[in-house]
């Protein structure tokens, strides 16, 4: 679990520098390959892997803006800002999570 | 079952990235819009200006110091005009990219490739306009000469060196908005953004609708309401100037021509909103002893704004003012000899032609006695997920054709003077550098369209305004209604001389100015359109300038924030009089004699918390709808209604009104009285609506909604319900989405000062603290003092100290 999470938070990082945001599904389904031994702890761990790191720099961006652009998009979108990084983290968590739980699921078929 | 449950989450996996990737119509795809990485939280990037930054890109010549200030003004210091407009480029596109992008896809027609099909007619119709054809005509022009296509090469690659430094995570919010990747710059979209201008300022026409009137209402009506010289004008040459006296001659006036299609006006009218004031004054009537220059230009208040302020400095200029994102140079502001500015000139350079076809093939069409093969261009337009629309347009030797009524083999060319070719940047950059009055009048030649009025000053102490631009020879009338297209007597063959154009130098009165009025009375010899600003800003603005000798800077601010109204301090004395003749007066309720005694008091200042401007501007406008829907018999479509000023002189003008009701009113007409009467009712029935049942509620602000949108229409990116003074008819012009959109102070002493502000922000990024924050200090009538540095080096020192008492109230 804590492979898995460690495989997904760095894995998404550096390929999400080159690649498009849904190439994170990659270490998500590898680290479901090598880690868990329950689904729900595969699932779990793609949604704090991708959601710890996608809160986390979603905060610093925040940050260095002042928060400036969150409120204005914020403000298209016709939410709060919290609702934005919830809006954020569901997308990166939910993706992170089914992707990891296939790399499980895909394991268990073939062993 | 375990391979069901697996296949199922590949597949769960799968499509959730499928929907996250895709667009659903005007929402962004939320996978590539929300993700942290190169989602629209990297759109924002880090508040770290004031600072400094040498540009070296391998295209530059030698390097470049970027100096940014506290307001984020870029100062650019180049050691040769290839770089410094190459910096140029590079820091407007840093700041103001989407804007450029969108600014000349809308000229091009290229809205439709991002935008989709809604966009498709308004793409259509800037095709038509000859808008690309007006811009590739220039661009062969500056073609032929190396210097000036250096430059606009330069700007080119500076803006490319921006775009190529982009990735998918910090293009700028609207690309990831809209979901769609900047284009390379190209020459010619600078072009554009000049046709964009000469769309504002001189793309309208009201041919269309005055001929209508002509054959509805009659010559004299139009002559009596619709005046080519309105009795009240204060022209900007002040009358008893002599003029030429060997002016050129026009050809004979032609008869009448009546057009055998009249469909309805889908011309844009001349917008008297779009105004401009600027005036120079003599160091005879200065504290200082020397000139002082003032300009604001109102226009479309839009976010990014139509601005941008730059300094630009190399061994031969140093100028500092507020440029055009797209185009190199200063548009309007000073260097360290002179300063300028520019108020719209307003006379007639688009006219519109009726074309006789042969046959429906519409190949041929007659002129001068013959048929003449008319010239066919494709237009093609990409549409976003429906492929190519094509358009063909029929070109004329007066330009394309705009409509085609097929059925009576005619069609409506336009005749435009933005469709030359013609250098007029030169005209900027030469002002840039120029540093005597000789100087200025050279570099204004190189100006066609839109013709504007130059304000000059200079530290000298010489004063002068021109009427500038390129105009067509007329015939008196000429262009004011539909042309003959087939009468070589409405062709343009020649044009008025430059040097006959009005201008008026070190004026005996000691000052100069215009705000888009006539530019002359009638003795000049040239007709050069009918539709000018109305009187108002232009006569108070000399109200106020002939009444002092001992002007200063804030006298020259005083006066650009001005909110009297000329309007109702000579009309609300008529209203109020007429409406207590009237027999019914003293059965008004209460609460009507109460806000008719507020009105009675009333200063004519239009101030944004005050009542009595709603009360008298809504009483105003009822009064107009109410006559002028008599006179044209409910009819809105192809008419012209008389402006407000000419409308309240028919309060004191028996003879106007009686006129207008025996000759186009109903069998049994109203009473002015009764008129005025019941547009006072129905302005508080309006109002009340409007703005809510309580007066208190009536405060000018909130009537006058003034906003500043997006440029993409999104309302959270706009400012909106904006509190500040004035009014269209006042000096501080400013109603709704227009308002002045630039003002500027210049003192021209030993070393110049100077000061301004605009509605907007330097920044067009709407996650940058600079991306608004000029419109509280602009709506508070505040300027900011200009940071205009002799060289790098006070640049730097300057930097230094702001810098350190930066770190000081961070760690005191």
């Amino acid at each position: 679990m804590k492979a898995a999470f460690v495989i997904i938070f760095l894995g998404s990082w550096g390929l999400q520098l080159i690649f498009p945001w849904w190439t994170i599904i990659i270490p998500c389904f590898i680290a479901g390959l090598i880690g868990p031994d329950r689904g729900y702890k595969a699932f779990t761990a793609g949604m704090l892997g991708v959601g710890a790191l996608w809160l986390m720099l979603a905060l610093i961006a925040d940050f260095r803006n002042d928060g400036i652009m969150a409120a204005q998009v914020a403000d298209i979108m016709t939410v709060p800002v919290w609702a934005l990084y919830v809006i954020t983290w569901a997308i990166g968590s939910i993706t992170g999570g089914f992707a990891c739980l296939s790399g499980y699921l895909v394991l268990g078929r073939v062993r | 079952m375990k391979w069901i449950k697996c296949i199922g989450a590949i597949i769960a996996t799968i499509t959730l990235v499928v929907i996250l990737n895709s667009r659903m119509g005007v929402v962004p795809a939320l996978g590539p819009f929300l993700n942290p990485v190169d989602g629209f939280w990297q759109s924002a990037g880090a508040q770290h200006d004031p600072g400094s930054e040498w540009l070296t890109f391998p295209e530059l010549r030698d390097s470049v110091l970027v100096v940014i200030d506290d307001r984020r003004v870029p100062h650019i210091f180049a050691r040769n005009n290839h770089d410094v407009y190459l910096a140029q480029g590079f820091v407007t596109a840093r700041d103001r990219l989407w804007q450029m992008d969108l600014q000349t896809r809308s000229a091009a027609g290229t809205l439709s490739e991002i935008l989709g099909k809604q966009t498709l007619q308004l793409d259509k119709t800037a095709r038509r306009r000859g808008m690309m054809f007006g811009a590739e005509n220039k661009l062969r022009m500056y073609e032929q000469d190396p210097e000036l296509m250096e430059i606009l090469n330069a700007y080119t690659t500076g803006v490319n060196i921006w775009i190529d430094a982009l990735s998918d995570r910090n293009i700028p919010l609207e690309y990831k908005l809209l979901g769609h990747k900047p284009d390379h710059w190209v020459p010619v979209n600078t072009l554009l953004m000049h046709m964009n201008m000469a769309t504002t300022l001189a793309g309208g026409s009201s041919a269309v609708s005055m001929s209508e009137m002509r054959q509805v209402l009659g010559e004299t009506f139009l002559d009596r309401f619709l005046p080519a010289y309105p009795a009240n004008m204060d022209p900007i040459i002040p009358p008893g100037t002599p003029f030429t006296q060997n002016p050129l001659q026009p050809a004979d006036v032609p008869s009448f021509f009546s057009p055998s299609v009249i469909a309805q006006d889908l011309y844009t009218h001349p917008d008297p909103a779009l105004g401009s004031n600027s005036w120079a004054v003599d160091g005879s009537r200065t504290v200082t002893g020397r000139p002082l220059l003032a300009n604001d230009m109102h226009l479309e208040m839009t976010l990014p704004a139509i601005w941008y302020e730059v300094q630009l400095h190399t061994p031969d200029q140093n100028v500092y003012g507020v440029s055009i994102p797209g185009i190199p140079s200063v548009i309007v502001g000073f260097n360290k000899d002179i300063a300028w500015g520019f108020t719209n000139s307003g006379a007639n350079v688009l006219d519109i032609y009726e074309i006789k076809f042969r046959d429906a093939s519409f190949r041929e069409y007659y002129h001068d006695g013959e048929w003449k093969p008319v010239d066919i261009k494709v237009e093609e337009i990409p549409v976003r997920g429906q492929g190519i629309v094509r358009d063909t347009v029929v070109y004329t030797h007066h330009g394309p054709v705009r409509f085609e009524f097929r059925d009576a083999l005619r069609g409506q060319a336009s005749q435009w003077l933005a469709h030359r070719g013609s250098t007029d940047i030169q005209t900027f950059l030469k002002l840039n550098r120029a540093r005597s009055y000789t100087e200025f009048v050279e570099a204004i030649q190189y100006f066609e369209s839109p013709a504007q009025n130059f304000t000059y000053a200079d530290r000298d102490g010489n004063i002068s305004i021109w009427n500038n631009g390129l105009y067509p020879l007329r015939w008196q009338g000429m262009g004011d209604f539909i042309s003959d297209g087939s009468d070589p007597a409405y062709d343009w063959n020649e044009f008025v001389p430059r040097d006959h154009v009005p201008h008026i130098t070190n004026p005996e009165r000691g000052f100069v100015s215009s705000a888009n009025q006539n530019p002359t009375d009638e003795t000049y010899p040239y007709y050069l359109g009918r539709f000018f600003s109305s009187y108002e800003r232009g006569a108070r603005i000399n109200e106020v300038l002939a009444g002092s000798d001992q002007f200063d800077y804030s006298d020259m601010m005083a006066l650009q924030l001005d909110n009297i109204s000329l309007t109702a301090r000579s009309h609300t004395g008529n209203l109020l009089q007429i409406i207590e003749a009237h027999d019914q007066f003293s059965s008004l309720p209460d609460s009507h004699h109460e806000l008719l005694a507020i009105l009675r008091n009333w200063d004519y200042e239009m101030y944004a918390d005050a009542v009595e401007p709603v009360l008298f501007t809504e009483w105003a406008n009822q009064f107009r709808n109410k006559l002028w829907s008599i006179i044209f018999n409910g009819r809105v479509e192809n008419r012209k209604t008389p402006d407000m000023a000419r409308t309240l002189d028919i309060l004191s003008d028996t003879d106007d009104f009686n006129y207008l009701m025996t000759a186009f009113g109903p069998a049994t007409p109203p009473t002015l009285e009764q008129l005025v009467f019941d547009a006072w009712n129905d302005s508080l029935i309006r109002l009340s609506q409007s703005l809510g049942s309580s007066t208190e509620n009536w405060a000018w602000w909130r009537y006058q909604r003034v906003g500043i949108m997006h440029l993409s229409r999104v309302e959270p990116l706009s400012r909106l319900g904006i509190r500040t003074s004035g009014a269209t008819e006042a000096v501080n012009s400013v109603r709704g989405a227009i308002g002045p959109s630039w003002r500027m102070v210049v003192s021209l002493e030993d070393e110049v000062k100077a000061w301004g502000v605009y509605p907007g922000g330097q920044s067009g990024n709407p996650g940058n603290r600079h991306y608004d924050d000029f419109i509280e200090p602009w709506a508070r009538g505040q300027f900011f003092p200009l940071h205009f540095f002799p060289d790098d080096a006070a640049a730097l020192h300057w930097l230094q100290q702001i810098t350190k008492t930066e770190m000081e109230r961070v760690q005191p």
